[in-house]
């Protein structure tokens, strides 16, 4: 084990923001922590990672309680920064080689490893870069570098794709499953729910500091009710035609809006091919057809009534 | 050395506009000490005033005073002619006019009254100065008269000439430093120096607190601080690092400073207090390295940076003596200023400076031992701020998140 919280209590004032929380990380995992905005995920990271002290609980990192001074555990971890952490007066490499420097002495392996984190994060080219002559995807992945460079043991990921272009996001996770390959565990927070199925091997789900679910994406998702969720594109359908749809069995939930009739079935139920029926049946004209199965963000509607994305903007909402 | 080195590397990068202040503030100095060379004995020197000497009669007692007179005056060359001698004084051509009147001398040599007819202008206070002359020369041999009745004029009146040349060196004696400034040994002129040095607790203190503190602006970043945590490098070695980086580039600017100094101020250099105020310089650069590592953990922006240097460097300065002397400035003021390292600075100046013509001899062991007390105070002002930077960082790493 090579993370274990237990118990983990954080308030600032009146405010909960951790509530006994407790759990595991296996070596070799990338650990994901998923929740909407506040839910206490960079909080319990902080905690971890000792850069905030908490009021109750215990931590432990490699098998170490885990303090301020833990330098020998601190070694063995890496940190990507919600935030792009980096100095603007030095150089792409300069930097990697700084923060690499705080844990390497040896100038020679230094050189190697930086040079093995400009290739791993695609930074050829932009070396001699400052840092404000980046892209804000580029920044990202220099953040990633500098936090990696020295090859941990353990890396802890704080959302480290926010505001990142697909091509660099794209290029972030497929960083992220190849450290993980190369023996790192990753404890990886987001609140997009499609990287951390994408990539997490397990996955926590917090609310207001508290676990609300734990286990692999397929583990969560069996938690809930909710089976296939098929989308018709309708222009014209009576309340009539939709208490019909309603009747049927193995449907849960059925919502009309913007010319887009939602069918929502019940776990275990494949309805696809009896609401095609139903649409013949009744003579109900329709256009594209999506089918898709449960995801996370249903998994969290299910469990607090809220949505984990913001649907206003379509963006995540930051933790 | 991690964090040294990079912190050098930050130090490089605000090159330019350091190497502007620095040579701003060495000029200022510079300027300082130069204006600082009107010391209390340039304020003062003896100027001869133009006088008439119109003598009636001649003989060796009135050449004697005219000998005399003529130390002091220039004689001009009037004849025996009063609408001349009025038009002269009065348009200032001449401050005074003695008259020695037929008789003169045959008068003062039988006991009687004899006397000098004088006629003053304007300037009422310069003719005192010759009167005062006259009187000294009359005086002086009407003693010899009176106690070597028997001697020679001529011979009394070489003996006056004689006495009349010893001189006396006044110095006045107090404790305090203004009298130190007025003593100084004419053939070192140390008041100059000392004003240099004195500028250097404004010069030298303000580059240290711009310096330090732009260069830890960027170190103190909390997400930079954050990621340092995090790393196996501890709160302390981080610190002292930084520390030393700084006190490097403090280093660099004190050398630079006492360098361009002795380059432009030869006449300093192999004078026997040339050392001592170097070393007190070099306590200046440790206490302003302290301070300014101190106040750099306090400063969050560029533009409060020139702010606290305003107020901490000119308003310290301004308090202990740098550019008011410190005995102009009242006892209230100078009882706050002993809270500052500045004061004890400028006071360390004044002693290594001044010391030479004071009762008590620089080389005595009560003079040395004040001189230590003014080093050591400086001393504990660095270590005190020094040890408080350190905490507050340590605090300040621990609250970055």
């Amino acid at each position: 084990m090579i993370i274990r919280v237990k118990e983990l209590v954080k308030r600032y004032g009146d405010l909960q923001a951790l509530d006994n929380l407790s759990f595991n990380v296996q070596k070799g995992e990338i650990f994901g922590l998923l929740g909407p905005n506040g839910s206490g995920k960079t909080t319990a990271i902080n905690c971890i990672l000792s850069l905030l002290k908490y009021d109750k609980g215990e931590i432990e990192v490699f098998g170490k309680p885990m303090s301020p001074d833990s330098y020998s555990s601190k070694r063995k971890i890496g940190v990507v920064m919600q935030e792009v952490a980096v100095f603007e007066v030095l150089t792409v490499r300069e930097n990697i080689d700084y923060f690499c420097g705080l844990y390497v002495q040896d100038a020679e392996r230094r050189k190697h490893l930086v040079q093995e984190a400009i290739e791993f994060t695609g930074l050829e080219g932009f070396e001699n870069f400052v840092p404000k002559k980046l892209s804000g995807g580029l920044l990202r992945r220099l953040n990633i570098a500098c936090g990696i460079a020295h090859k941990p043991e353990l890396i802890f990921m704080d959302e480290p794709t926010v505001a990142v272009d697909p091509q660099s996001r794209h290029r972030i996770l497929e960083g992220i499953c190849e450290l993980n390959r190369q023996g790192a565990t990753i404890i990886y927070t987001s609140h997009y729910m499609e990287e951390v199925e994408q990539i997490c091997s397990r996955i926590m789900i917090l609310d207001h500091g508290k676990e609300i679910a734990s286990g692999s994406k397929e583990a969560l998702k069996a938690m809930i009710d909710l089976g296939e969720k098929n989308s018709f594109e309708v222009y014209d359908i009576s309340d009539e035609q939709l208490m019909k749809l309603r009747n049927i069995p193995e449907v849960a939930e059925v919502s009309y809006r913007d010319n887009m009739l939602l069918i929502k079935s019940h776990k275990g139920s494949n309805i696809l091919e009896r609401l095609l029926s139903f649409f013949k049946q009744e003579s109900l004209p329709f256009g594209r057809i999506y089918s898709e199965q449960p995801t996370l963000n249903d998994v969290f509607l299910e469990m607090t009534g809220r949505e984990l994305r913001d649907k206003a903007t379509g963006q995540g909402v930051q933790t | 050395m991690t964090v040294y080195k990079l912190s050098l590397k930050v130090m490089k990068s605000n090159i330019g506009p350091m190497t502007l202040f620095l040579g701003i503030f060495i000029g200022i100095s510079l300027l300082a000490a130069s204006s600082g060379g009107n010391t209390a004995e340039q304020l003062f020197t003896r100027s001869r005033v133009p006088i008439a000497f119109i003598a009636e009669e001649s003989s060796p007692l009135v050449a004697g005073l005219r000998t005399e007179v003529e130390k002091i005056a220039e004689i001009q060359p009037y004849d025996d002619d009063s609408e001349t001698l009025q038009e002269a004084i009065f348009y200032n051509r001449i401050s005074h006019i003695i008259r020695i009147p037929s008789g003169f001398t045959r008068a003062f040599l039988s006991g009687e009254e004899a006397e000098v007819i004088t006629y003053t202008g304007q300037s009422e206070g310069r003719a005192m100065y010759v009167d005062l002359a006259v009187e000294n020369y009359l005086n002086t041999l009407r003693l010899y008269r009176i106690f070597t009745p028997d001697m020679p004029l001529e011979e009394m009146i070489s003996h006056v000439h004689r006495d009349l040349e010893q001189s006396s060196e006044i110095r006045i004696y107090t404790d305090t430093a203004a009298s130190e400034s007025l003593t100084v040994d004419p053939r070192e002129n140390y008041f100059n120096y000392m004003v240099f040095f004195n500028y250097q607790a404004y010069s030298l203190f303000a580059i240290l607190i711009l310096g330090i503190s732009s260069n830890l602006l960027v170190f103190n970043s909390r997400l930079i601080r954050m990621r340092q945590v995090c790393s196996p490098l501890s709160s302390r070695k981080q610190s002292l690092q930084l520390f030393l980086a700084n006190f490097a580039f403090a280093l660099f600017c004190w050398m630079l400073m006492n360098g361009i100094s002795l380059i432009f101020i030869p006449e300093l250099l192999g004078t026997s207090r040339m050392y001592l105020l170097i070393a007190n310089s070099f306590f200046l650069c440790f206490w302003a390295s302290s301070i300014s590592f101190f106040v750099a953990h306090l400063t969050k922006s560029r533009n409060a940076i020139s702010a606290i240097t305003n107020v901490i460097a000119l308003g310290t300065s301004f308090l202990a003596g740098v550019f008011v002397p410190q005995y102009l400035l009242g006892s209230a003021v100078l009882r706050v200023a002993s809270f500052t390292p500045t004061y004890w600075f400028v006071l360390a100046n004044s002693q290594i400076a001044g010391a030479g013509g004071t009762v008590r001899s620089f080389s005595s062991l009560a003079s040395q031992k004040d001189l230590l007390a003014s080093f050591g105070i400086q001393i504990i002002f660095g270590l005190t701020f020094l040890a408080i930077a350190l905490v507050l960082r340590k605090k300040q790493a621990l609250a970055a998140a």
